[in-house]
């Protein structure tokens, strides 16, 4: 299954940083996936032991917020690295079928390069909430148009959008 | 568009002829450089008009500064103004004013892309050997001060240039593991060239140390670097520049198949 939470949306969720919308985007998300709410629990666990060691040592070892931050963010980081995905096909779901990435990948790989290519497919199909609608490829493109945009410019975004909308 | 004008081949036969003309006959060569700088500037403005995210349009605006600044420093510039009304003295204090606004820039600008690259969220990030390669070049930072310190020809408003200068070359380590990281493609090859740029003026002035120290052993080599990196900029814009016109074109080409169906 594909989780519309990426490591931002963790990271700002749990310190309370996100707006309301992927706030609650998040929470309803958590709320109805078994596996994301054990992520979130873990996370909850480390981080409050963390917290709890920071107290408990900061006497003696000064131990300051920055530090539990970065623990934090080594937990979290290490999620990622369990969940990040490695081939389109991991990536494709509903509307979202290997061959319709593929084609994006090789239009936006001589300019961005290979790897960066896969990863804004990654990062594109992350942000698409719900890849079996109907609308999902729709969502996914303007998520790697935007993407693209903002690394290639608005040439190479609007050559995506174009081969995107007129893939079968 | 400016870029879809300038042929990448024709561009290289281009700076051969002019670097070859400007080792031949070096009172051509702060034209055909203020020329090429100032062709640079226009096209970083261009590729600034490309971007919507703020960010990366202001990276390139801040590397277009470089290029604008050093055209303006030579004779098609303000300096020659500068040398009626002031005499040499306060135009080559004006012109190593625009380089370190230019060195500035294109280091603000390179810091700006660095950043950005890692905001994106797709996993560019640097190696400890990195931190190594950006200490060593920091050494070799100390290394050309301590050259000029004991050649006593360094005077303060060219350190800061300097300092601008090899702050610039730390930063390529940085772009450089993020290009590599990248897998290929036009927007690495367009970084490459700007880590290349700053190395070779890296390399100018640490040769221009020796031979200011000690004796001129490298006189040519000082001299051919000097001809050649305005163009290394040049060739890197220019690539930048043609992906969006090789966009506009295939765009082109995607909207008519779909036309015609």
């Amino acid at each position: 299954m594909k989780h519309p939470i990426d490591y931002d949306d963790w990271l700002g969720y749990l310190d309370g940083d996100l707006d309301q919308i992927r706030t609650a985007r998040v929470r309803e998300h958590i709320d109805h996936c078994s596996e994301c709410r054990s992520t979130w629990n873990e996370l909850l666990e480390a981080t409050a032991a963390l917290r709890s060691a920071a107290r408990e040592y900061a006497a003696v070892h000064a131990v300051c917020d920055d530090e539990v931050r970065s623990g934090r963010e080594r937990v979290l980081a290490r999620i990622r690295t369990l969940e990040s995905p490695s081939t389109l096909e991991s990536v494709a779901a509903g509307e979202l079928t290997v061959g319709r990435l593929r084609k994006l990948q090789h239009v936006v790989a001589p300019v961005g390069g290979a790897r960066t290519a896969f990863r804004l497919i990654v990062a594109a199909a992350g942000r698409t909430p719900v890849p079996q609608g109907t609308a999902a490829w729709r969502i996914f493109l303007e998520q790697l148009t935007d993407l693209t945009s903002a690394l290639c410019g608005r040439s190479m975004a609007r050559l995506v959008w174009e081969i995107g909308n007129s893939l079968p | 568009m400016l870029a879809r004008w300038i042929n990448p081949v024709f561009l290289g036969i281009v700076a051969a002829a002019s670097i070859a003309a400007n080792l031949a006959m070096p009172e051509l060569r702060l034209y055909i450089h203020s020329a090429a700088y100032l062709l640079t500037g226009l096209l970083c403005v261009e590729i600034a008009r490309d971007y919507d995210h703020k960010l990366m349009r202001l990276s390139w605006v801040l590397f277009s500064g470089e290029p604008f600044s050093l055209a303006a420093s030579f004779p098609l510039g303000i300096s020659a103004v500068v040398s009626w009304l002031g005499g040499v003295t306060q135009r080559d204090h004006i012109a190593l004013e625009m380089v370190q606004l230019g060195l500035t820039c294109l280091l603000a600008g390179m810091i700006l892309t660095w950043w950005q690259l890692r905001q994106f969220g797709l996993g560019f990030h640097a190696r400890g050997m990195d931190w190594v390669a950006v200490g060593a070049i920091l050494t070799g930072m100390a290394i050309f001060f301590g050259l000029s310190w004991q050649g006593g020809w360094m005077f303060p408003m060219m350190a800061g240039a300097r300092v601008l200068l090899f702050l610039a070359a730390a930063v390529s380590i940085l772009l450089n593991r993020f290009c590599q990281q990248m897998g290929g493609g036009e927007i690495a090859r367009v970084i490459r060239f700007i880590i290349a740029y700053v190395a070779t003026r890296c390399v100018m002035n640490l040769v221009f140390a020796v031979n200011k120290t000690w004796a001129p052993v490298a006189l040519e080599l000082e001299d051919l670097l000097n001809v050649v990196f305005p163009w290394i900029f040049l060739f890197g814009v220019t690539l930048r520049a043609r992906v969006a016109v090789r966009a506009e074109a295939e765009l082109a080409r995607v909207n008519g198949i779909a036309s015609s169906i």
